[in-house]
C-alpha cells in the first residue's frame, strides 16, 4: 500500500490523534517515544545521585539510613545504565536519525521496533515497581551471593533487567537489516555516515552479548528455584563464576553505552569543522576494533577477585589494546580540526567538552587495566570517578552534542544559543567539579558504596558533592531552554548546519516516511571544502 | 621522593614499587592529556570560524596514521609490563619463612586467627619486618567481602567457600586502616578494622599476654574520628584512664593450645582419624603426612595441588575428585561439619604434616 502524506504535513503532525502515536510504526515517533521516556529516567537516576551526594557531604549518617543510601546508589546505577545510558543514543537517536542518514522510508521491521519500545516501557515498569516490594540494595552488578541471599526484591530487578534485554536485541537485530537492505540507491559502505556505522558495531555487540545476561539471570532462577548450586557457595555453587557471566555481558555493554557517542562525535565534528572528515575508514575500522576487543576483557573487572594469575595477565594484557583504536578516533577527530573553519556552536562545545572529559577517562582507564596499579583502586572512589568519566563525560556529553544538532530536525525549531552556552558552562565545570576530586579519593583509598567515610575523605566529597549541584543546575538550564524551544523555538530552516548527510535533505521535521522524492547519494557524507563550503 | 600528598604513606616495599609505577602513570596520563588538549584548543583559536577560510580537504595521511597507532600501541605494552612486575612482586615474592594468619569475615567484622592458636577480631596484629601471609574466606552463609590496607596497597576478596591469600611485609611501626572494599551490605562501611604493626619487642611481649601501649595511627585513617561517627570501636581495645590504648589479648584468653594442635584434636575428636592416618601409612584413606602441597593423583588420572581449596572440597564433596587408589571408598559428604574456625585449625595441622 502506497502511503503519502498531504503535503505541508510532518511527522509530527500527521497523522493525528493519540491512538496514531500509541499504535505508531514510525521510527521517527518511535525514536521520540523513547527520547522522552529516556529523558524521565534520567530526571529519576540524576535526583537519585543528587541524593547520594547530599548524603555524602560530611561523613556520618546525614538525613538517610545506610539501607535507604544503598537503595539509592543502586537505583541511580541501574536506571542509569539499563534504562538512560544503554538506549539513551541508539534507541532513541538511532532510531529517528538511522533510516534518514540511509534515505530510507523506516527501520526493516516497524513492528518490531514498535515491539521493542513496549518491551522497553515494560521491563522499565517491573524496575520500578521493586519499589513496592522492598527496593533493591545489591548495586547494579547484582552480585552473588548477595543478591541471591538477601531478602530484597533483587530478583524481581533481574527479571526487569531480563526483558530489558530483549528491547535492546530487537533494536540491534532491527538495526544490522536495516543498514544492510534499506541503504538509499548510491548509499555505498564506504559512503555510509560514521554514525551508522557505530550503530552497526553496537547492534552487533547487543545481539552477541546481551543473550549472555538473559542465560545468567536464568541460571540464577534455576539455581533459586530447583536448589542446584550454579552461583551460591553455600550449595555447592560458585560466586564467581557470576562475576564471569555478568561482566562478559556487562563489559561489552559499555561499549554499547559508549560506541553510538563515538558515532554522534563523527557527525558532529566534520559539520562545524567545516571539512571532510580524517581518516574515515580508520575511524569506522576503529569502531569495530573496539567492538571486537570489547568481547574478550571482562576479566579486567576481576583482578582482586581471586581467579588465577595468569587470567590476571592476559585480561591486563588485552585491556590495554582498547586504548589503540580508541586513541586513533581522538587523534583523528583533532586532525579534523586542524585547518578546519571552526564554528562555536552548542554541539561542537559539547564536542569540546567530551574530548576533554572522555581522554580523562580513557587514560584512567589504561590505569586501571595495569594490573598492579589497579589492586589498589579496584572497587575505590577512582573507579568511580573513571567510568563517571567515560559514560556521563563521554556518552552523555555526545547527547548532549546530539540533542542540540538534531533538535531542528526532530522538532523543526531553533533552540537558544546562548543559554545552550550557559548550560552547557555549568555541566562541563560541575561534572569536572563532581568527578575530579574523587581520583584523588581513590589514591587515599576511600572504597566505593560506602555510607559513612573517614574524616580524611570530607573535604573532597565536599567538592563532590558542590559540583554534582551545579551539574544538576546546569540540566534544569537546558530543561528550561530546550522546552522553551519545543514551543516557543524559531521555525528552524531544513538544514541549518549546512550538513551534507541525507537526515538534513528532507524538511524539518521530516514527513511520514521521510523523503518526498527517494533520495540518491552522489558523494560521501563529509565531503566538505572549498565548494561546498 | 614524599608522594604522601596524593598517595597515602607507603608502608611497604611493594606499596612503593607501587608508588613508583603510578607516578609514571601519572606523568604518561598527563602528557597525552597535554598532547590532545592542547592541539584542540590551539585549533579551535587558530582555526575559529571566518568567511571565506579556506579549509584543507586532506582526508588522510598514510604515515601520521601509523605514527599515533604504533607509539601508543609501544607505551601501552611498556605500562602493561610495569603493571605486571608490581603485580608478580604483590603475588609471588612472598619469603619462605613467614608467619601466618587465617582471615575470617562475615557481615561486618573481621576474625583473625594466629599460628599461636588464639583469635581477634577486628584488629590484625603482626610484628614489623616481618613478612605476613593471609589466608581468607568468608563465612559460607555470607557475601563477598574484599580485604584492602590503603597504606599497604593490597586488596583481595574474601570468597565464601573458597580460599584466597595475600602477603605484606610492614615496615614502619603504627595502626593502618583496613576496608572493606566489596559491597556486603547496610554494615559495609563499618566493616573496618586495624592493622596493628608492633615493633619485634611489643610484638613479643603482646605474644606472651602482656598489656602493650599501641602505636599511633599512621596514613589513612590518622585523623582523629569524632565521637559517634564510627559505629563500633574495635572490640579488643579498651581506654584507659590515662587515654593511653592498650591492647588486650584479643577475644579468647591466651590459648592453651596453638592452631595445629587444636587442628590434631579435631581430627581425632570428629573422627577423622579412623580413615585417615597421620603416621606415614595408608588407611581406608589416604593418609595426612605430606599431603599438603603436594601434587595428588586422581583417578581420573588429572593432578591436583593439595591446598586449602583441595581439602576444604574433600571434606564437603569427597567425591568431586577421587584419589587415585581410593576408587572404591565412599567418604560421606560432611558440609558443615567444621565452623571455619575449625576448618582453618585443621589446615594449619594437616599443612604441619608436609613433607
Amino acid at each position: 500500500m502506497e502511503h503519502t502524506s498531504p503535503e505541508g504535513t510532518n511527522y509530527i503532525n500527521y497523522p493525528k490523534g493519540l491512538m496514531s502515536w500509541i499504535v505508531t510504526l514510525d521510527h521517527k515517533r518511535i525514536g521520540m517515544m523513547y527520547f522522552f521516556t529516556v529523558l524521565f529516567f534520567f530526571l529519576i537516576g540524576g535526583l537519585f545521585a543528587l541524593g547520594i551526594r547530599l548524603e555524602l557531604f560530611e561523613p556520618g549518617g546525614q538525613f538517610m539510613t545506610a539501607d535507604t543510601y544503598n537503595r539509592f546508589f543502586t537505583y541511580h546505577g541501574t536506571i542509569m545504565v539499563f534504562l538512560v545510558i544503554i538506549p539513551m543514543i541508539p534507541a532513541a537517536m538511532g532510531n529517528f536519525i538511522l533510516p534518514l542518514q540511509l534515505g530510507a522510508k523506516d527501520v526493516a521491521f516497524p513492528r518490531l521496533n514498535l515491539a521493542s519500545y513496549y518491551i522497553f516501557l515494560f521491563g522499565a515498569i517491573v524496575a520500578f515497581a521493586t519499589l513496592f516490594f522492598g527496593g533493591v540494595d545489591t548495586g547494579w552488578t547484582f552480585y552473588t551471593p548477595y543478591s541471591t541471599n538477601t531478602s530484597s526484591a533483587a530478583g524481581m530487578m533481574l527479571t526487569a533487567a531480563f526483558i530489558l534485554g530483549f528491547s535492546s536485541i530487537f533494536t540491534g537485530l532491527n538495526f544490522v537489516a536495516t543498514i544492510h537492505k534499506l541503504r538509499a540507491p548510491g548509499q555505498t559502505w564506504m559512503r555510509l555516515p560514521l554514525f551508522c556505522w557505530a550503530l552497526y558495531a553496537t547492534s552487533i555487540i547487543q545481539l552477541l552479548a546481551t543473550p549472555v545476561l538473559a542465560l545468567t539471570l536464568m541460571l540464577v532462577a534455576i539455581e533459586k528455584v530447583s536448589g542446584v548450586g550454579i552461583f551460591d557457595p553455600a550449595l555447592g555453587g560458585d560466586p564467581v563464576l557470576f562475576q564471569h557471566f555478568f561482566w562478559f555481558y556487562s563489559h561489552p555493554a559499555v561499549y554499547i553505552m559508549v560506541l553510538p557517542a563515538l558515532g554522534v562525535i563523527n557527525e558532529v565534528v566534520p559539520v562545524f569543522a567545516r571539512r571532510p572528515i580524517f581518516a574515515y575508514k580508520a575511524m569506522a575500522a576503529a569502531l569495530f576494533g573496539i567492538a571486537l576487543v570489547a568481547f574478550i576483557v571482562w576479566g579486567h573487572h576481576m583482578f582482586t577477585s581471586g581467579q588465577t594469575v595468569l587470567t590476571n595477565f592476559v585480561f591486563s594484557l588485552i585491556t590495554m589494546f582498547v586504548a589503540v583504536p580508541t586513541g586513533i578516533k581522538v587523534f583523528s577527530w583533532l586532525a579534523t580540526m586542524y585547518k578546519g573553519n571552526i564554528q562555536f556552536y552548542a554541539p561542537m562545545l559539547y564536542f569540546f567538552a567530551f574530548m576533554f572529559v572522555f581522554v580523562i577517562g580513557g587514560l584512567t582507564g589504561v590505569v586501571l587495566a595495569t594490573l598492579g596499579a589497579d589492586i589498589h583502586f579496584h572497587d575505590t572512589y577512582y573507579v568511580v570517578a573513571h567510568f563517571h568519566y567515560v559514560m556521563v563525560g563521554g556518552t552523555l556529553m555526545a547527547f548532549m552534542a546530539a540533542i542540540h544538532y538534531w533538535f531542528p530536525k526532530f522538532f523543526g525549531r531553533m533552540y537558544s544559543e546562548a543559554w545552550a552556552k550557559i548550560s552547557w558552562l555549568f555541566i562541563f565545570i560541575g561534572f569536572n567539579l563532581t568527578f575530579f576530586p574523587q581520583f584523588f579519593l581513590g589514591f587515599q583509598g576511600m572504597p566505593r558504596r560506602y555510607y559513612n567515610y573517614l574524616p580524611d575523605y570530607t573535604f573532597l566529597n565536599q567538592l563532590s558533592t558542590i559540583g554534582s549541584f551545579l551539574v544538576g543546575l546546569g540540566f534544569f538550564i537546558a530543561a528550561f531552554y530546550l522546552g522553551h524551544a519545543l514551543f516557543r523555538g524559531k521555525k528552524a530552516p531544513d538544514n541549518p548546519w549546512r550538513a551534507l548527510t541525507l537526515e538534513w535533505q528532507t524538511s524539518s521535521p521530516p514527513p511520514l516516511e521521510n523523503f518526498r522524492y527517494e533520495p540518491v547519494v552522489t558523494h560521501g557524507p563529509y565531503d566538505y571544502g572549498p565548494e561546498r563550503g | 621522593m614524599d608522594w604522601s600528598f596524593i598517595f597515602p604513606i607507603a608502608a611497604s616495599e611493594i606499596a612503593r614499587s607501587w608508588d613508583t609505577l603510578n607516578v609514571f602513570l601519572l606523568v604518561i596520563c598527563v602528557f597525552f592529556f597535554l598532547v590532545v588538549i592542547g592541539p584542540m584548543v590551539f585549533f579551535a583559536i587558530r582555526y575559529r570560524f571566518k568567511p571565506n577560510r579556506k579549509v584543507s580537504t586532506v582526508s588522510h595521511n598514510f604515515t601520521l596514521e601509523v605514527i599515533w597507532t604504533a607509539i601508543p600501541t609501544i607505551i601501552l605494552m611498556v605500562i602493561f609490563w610495569w603493571g605486571w612486575v608490581v603485580y608478580r612482586q604483590m603475588t609471588f615474592d612472598l619469603p619462605q619463612n613467614h608467619k601466618q594468619v587465617r582471615v575470617v569475615a562475615k557481615s561486618w567484622s573481621w576474625t583473625f586467627q594466629y599460628e599461636d592458636g588464639r583469635t581477634t577480631t577486628n584488629q590484625l596484629f603482626v610484628p614489623v619486618d616481618t613478612p605476613v601471609r593471609l589466608i581468607m574466606t568468608s563465612e559460607i552463609n555470607d557475601v563477598l567481602h574484599s580485604f584492602f590496607v590503603p597504606n599497604l596497597r593490597i586488596k583481595k576478596d574474601l570468597v565464601p567457600g573458597l580460599y584466597t591469600n595475600i602477603w605484606f611485609k610492614p615496615e614502619i611501626v603504627g595502626q593502618y586502616q583496613i576496608f572493606c572494599t566489596e559491597y556486603c551490605g547496610a554494615g559495609h562501611s563499618e566493616m573496618l578494622g586495624k592493622l596493628i604493626v608492633l615493633s619485634k619487642e611489643d610484638y613479643e611481649l603482646w605474644t606472651w599476654g602482656k598489656e602493650i601501649e599501641l602505636p599511633p595511627a599512621v596514613g589513612v585513617g590518622a585523623i582523629p574520628q569524632p565521637p559517634g561517627l564510627v559505629a563500633k570501636a574495635p572490640s579488643s581495645s579498651k581506654k584507659e584512664e590515662t587515654g593511653i590504648q592498650v591492647a588486650m589479648l584479643g577475644d579468647a584468653e591466651l590459648p592453651s593450645m596453638s592452631l595445629v594442635e587444636q587442628g590434631e584434636a579435631l581430627a581425632a575428636s570428629r573422627g577423622c582419624v579412623a580413615c585417615h592416618s597421620s603416621e606415614d601409612r595408608p588407611g581406608i584413606g589416604p593418609s595426612y603426612v605430606g599431603l599438603f602441597g603436594r601434587e595428588v593423583e586422581l583417578a581420573d588420572g588429572t593432578t591436583v595441588i593439595a591446598d586449602e581449596n583441595y581439602i576444604r572440597e574433600s571434606i564437603e564433596n569427597p567425591h568431586a575428585k577421587i584419589v587415585k587408589g581410593y576408587e572404591n571408598v565412599l567418604m560421606p559428604p560432611y558440609p558443615g561439619l567444621l565452623t571455619e574456625l575449625e576448618l582453618n585449625a585443621l589446615m594449619a595441622y594437616l599443612k604441619s604434616l608436609e613433607n
